[in-house]
């Protein structure tokens, strides 16, 4: 198949890099040219995300003017939302895409989506428990996430980057994620607590 | 007659109405067919191709529609299995879900290739609005994805236009066996259609033809309409009314003339036997008495006395003479005659012993060739053999060898040439139209005796047969009296048969042969 996922060498020499420094996460580069194809469409799914969900009105929701994905400690991402950043990624309303790094749990503040890059459980746990109930769509890359109400889980098959949704997290955060996304998600239901 | 080149189809120019008719009809039907075919065909092929472009563009939204997802995660096995759903549709022989990447380039998502349709090559691209395009035999649609007003990839669909020629094909095969019927049907209508132009031409054909062949001007053509055959054949039949009385006037006007003349001639005919015969008794008057003069007072007359009285007599002799020339002109008219085949020669031979007897002819002098036999009345040509015998005998009366020939041959598929040849005197060709009028004589009674009736009789006679007479001559030279007589019998001759046996019933003799005598 033409121009599909084959994963060119360059990448492939940075995966290894990547997988050598066992540090899941680890910001290699500021530069987007450097992040890892796995981020660059990790970020893209962040995206699709907010365009393909209906966020409830919650009192901290109600305070974003804008959309925001708030990235919890490291940023694997590099400068992949820029060109998205300051966009509406939605023709339902004018809100703009806003990005927001919290480098610590002390920092984390109201957003649409959450990514929590760390596959630390008990950062995952605190993290999660701050945030859910606040209608916020938790991501992020360990089964953790899901088991504690969070949304949804990114993982690798193929070398396709796949996600799971945890269909009770969804209903509990009180979120509407458009069919396609269910239809191509990998369906869980772990109970909130 | 002048035929007209201006006329279009030229070939058709010698060809029957029929033919002509079944040929316009023809291609009349095989010009509107074709026609109505072609502009059907070319509706139907923009009409089906329009409905094809409109519904697989509508089946390209559908897709694109179920495939926003798959390109929105760059999940190719949903955007396979989407594509496979086309699998349904013949029409489709490539797909493709195009992905527009967050740097701009654009990949191949996933494709559908139909099992037996080739691959061909082609340009992925991800426009901003759909788009239709025909190729030769190829419909290309781009369908744009969007999310959320976003514009992640495309949906390439290749479309295979057989279903639209096949329709063509279709569509034409369907009108060529209609034409085939249409041109078949319309053959066979032809072949009676033609009879409303030829009938009408064919009533007028036979009429003109029967006007021609049998003088019947009292048919009329039938009339069958009122177009211009119909104005031809009132014009036609009009003529025909003109004609009609024309002849008829003609004819009664020839049937008056005709009796008148008759009654004229039976008339002349009856005077001059009345005349003639009546002459002779003065005349016996005249040369008895003279004789008696002579005879009884002999002694009493001086010689000069006797030699006018032997004039007198003379003279009373030679107008006999001439009265019977005339009477047997005359008695001509008034023979019944007899038609056979008869022998020249044998005729010739008695001619000449009856001519020997009286003294005037030496049979000696004469030759007959073979000649060949004649069809007519033989005691009428022996009269003419008679007159012509002694003509020749009397013209060679200076010369010191007498030579007469008779011969004859083979004139024409009717008639027989005679002729009569003599060493005499002759004549001058400027006379030879003058020899066979009554009286007319070129020779004065001093030379050559004579009452100028004789060729007279002769001319007339084979006049009566259907045939002709001439003579030619270089003075000195002697002459040739030519003859024709037919060869066997003419329609010529039942009238001639009929009109002399008229003749005959309605003279009233004034007296009796015996008296004649």
């Amino acid at each position: 198949m033409p121009g599909s996922w084959n994963i060119s060498s360059r990448f492939a020499t940075a995966l290894i890099v990547v997988m050598l420094c066992s540090i899941p996460g680890t910001v290699i580069g500021q530069n987007s040219q450097n992040v890892p194809r796995e981020y660059k469409v990790k970020a893209v799914f962040l995206h699709r995300f907010l365009q393909y969900t209906t966020w409830p009105s919650t009192p901290s929701l109600d305070t974003l003017d804008s959309y925001v994905i708030g990235v919890l400690g490291d940023n694997p991402f590099g400068s992949s939302f820029n060109s998205v950043i300051g966009r509406t990624p939605k023709s339902t309303d004018n809100k703009t895409l806003e990005i927001k790094f919290f480098n610590s749990l002390s920092e984390l503040s109201a957003c649409h989506i959450l990514y929590i890059s760390s596959e630390d459980p008990s950062i995952i746990r605190r993290a999660t428990k701050q945030v859910v109930g606040s209608g916020t769509f938790v991501v992020g890359e360990s089964e953790t996430v899901l088991k504690n109400c969070g949304v949804a889980q990114f993982f690798i098959r193929n070398n396709h980057v796949k996600f799971m949704i945890n269909l009770n997290a969804v209903k509990e955060e009180g979120l509407k994620i458009d069919s396609e996304v269910l239809e191509l998600a990998e369906i869980v239901r772990y109970a909130c607590e | 007659m002048p035929v007209s080149e201006n006329i279009p189809f030229k070939g058709l120019k010698d060809a029957p109405i029929r033919r002509k008719v079944t040929v316009v009809s023809m291609s009349t039907a095989l010009i509107a067919l074709l026609l109505t075919a072609a502009t059907f065909i070319v509706i139907d092929f923009l009409n089906t191709r329009d409905s094809l472009a409109e519904r697989m563009s509508s089946l390209a939204a559908v897709v694109s529609t179920n495939s926003q997802g798959a390109l929105a995660f760059d999940d190719t096995d949903r955007a396979a299995k989407n594509l496979d759903g086309l699998r349904s549709v013949e029409e489709v022989d490539y797909a493709a879900l195009i992905k527009l990447e967050v740097d701009s380039t654009v990949s191949v998502l996933a494709d559908y290739l139909k099992p037996d349709a080739g691959y061909s090559q082609f340009v992925p691209s991800v426009p901003k609005t759909s788009s239709a395009e025909f190729t030769f035999d190829e419909l290309l649609i781009f369908q744009p994805v969007e999310i959320q007003g976003e514009l992640v990839g495309s949906l390439f669909l290749k479309v295979n236009l057989s279903v639209v020629y096949g329709r063509i094909w279709t569509f034409a095969g369907i009108m060529l066996a209609v034409l085939v019927l249409v041109l078949l049907l319309t053959f066979l209508v032809s072949g009676r259609f033609h009879r409303v132009i030829t009938t009408p031409l064919d009533s007028l054909v036979t009429t003109a033809r029967s006007v021609t062949d049998n003088h019947d001007y009292s048919v009329r053509a039938n009339k069958f309409g009122n177009d211009e055959v119909g104005l031809v054949i009132d014009a036609f039949n009009e003529m025909l009314i003109d004609l009609q009385e024309l002849h008829h006037d003609l004819e009664v006007r020839v049937q008056k003339r005709t009796s008148q003349l008759q009654q004229a001639v039976t008339e002349l005919e009856s005077f001059s036997y009345s005349v003639s015969h009546d002459l002779r008794a003065p005349l016996r008057a005249v040369d008895g008495f003279s004789s008696a003069l002579l005879e009884d007072y002999s002694d009493n007359i001086s010689e000069e006395q006797r030699r006018y009285l032997e004039i007198i007599k003379q003279s009373a002799k030679q107008m006999g003479a001439l009265i019977d020339g005339l009477l047997a002109f005359s008695r001509l008219g008034r023979r019944e005659v007899s038609m056979s085949e008869f022998s020249i020669s044998s005729i010739a031979h008695q001619a000449a012993n009856e001519l020997e007897l009286s003294g005037s002819f030496d049979i000696g002098c004469l030759t007959i060739k073979d000649v060949p036999k004649a069809y007519g009345d033989s005691t009428m040509v022996r009269q003419v053999l008679t007159n012509l015998l002694s003509n020749a005998y009397k013209f060679t009366a200076d010369e010191p060898t007498r030579n007469i020939v008779l011969g004859g041959d083979t004139y024409d598929s009717e008639f027989n040439r005679y002729y009569l040849k003599d060493n005499g005197v002759g004549f001058e060709m400027k006379y030879a139209d003058k020899l066979f009028g009554v009286f007319q004589r070129l020779h004065h009674n001093s030379e050559f005796e004579g009452s100028g009736v004789g060729l007279a009789i002769v001319e007339r006679v084979i006049t009566r047969h259907g045939g002709k007479v001439w003579a030619e001559s270089v003075p000195g030279q002697g002459a040739t009296f030519f003859f024709t007589l037919p060869r066997h019998r003419l329609a010529i001759h039942d009238e001639f048969e009929l009109r002399s046996q008229e003749r005959v019933e309605a003279l009233v003799q004034p007296q009796s042969e015996v008296d004649e005598q």
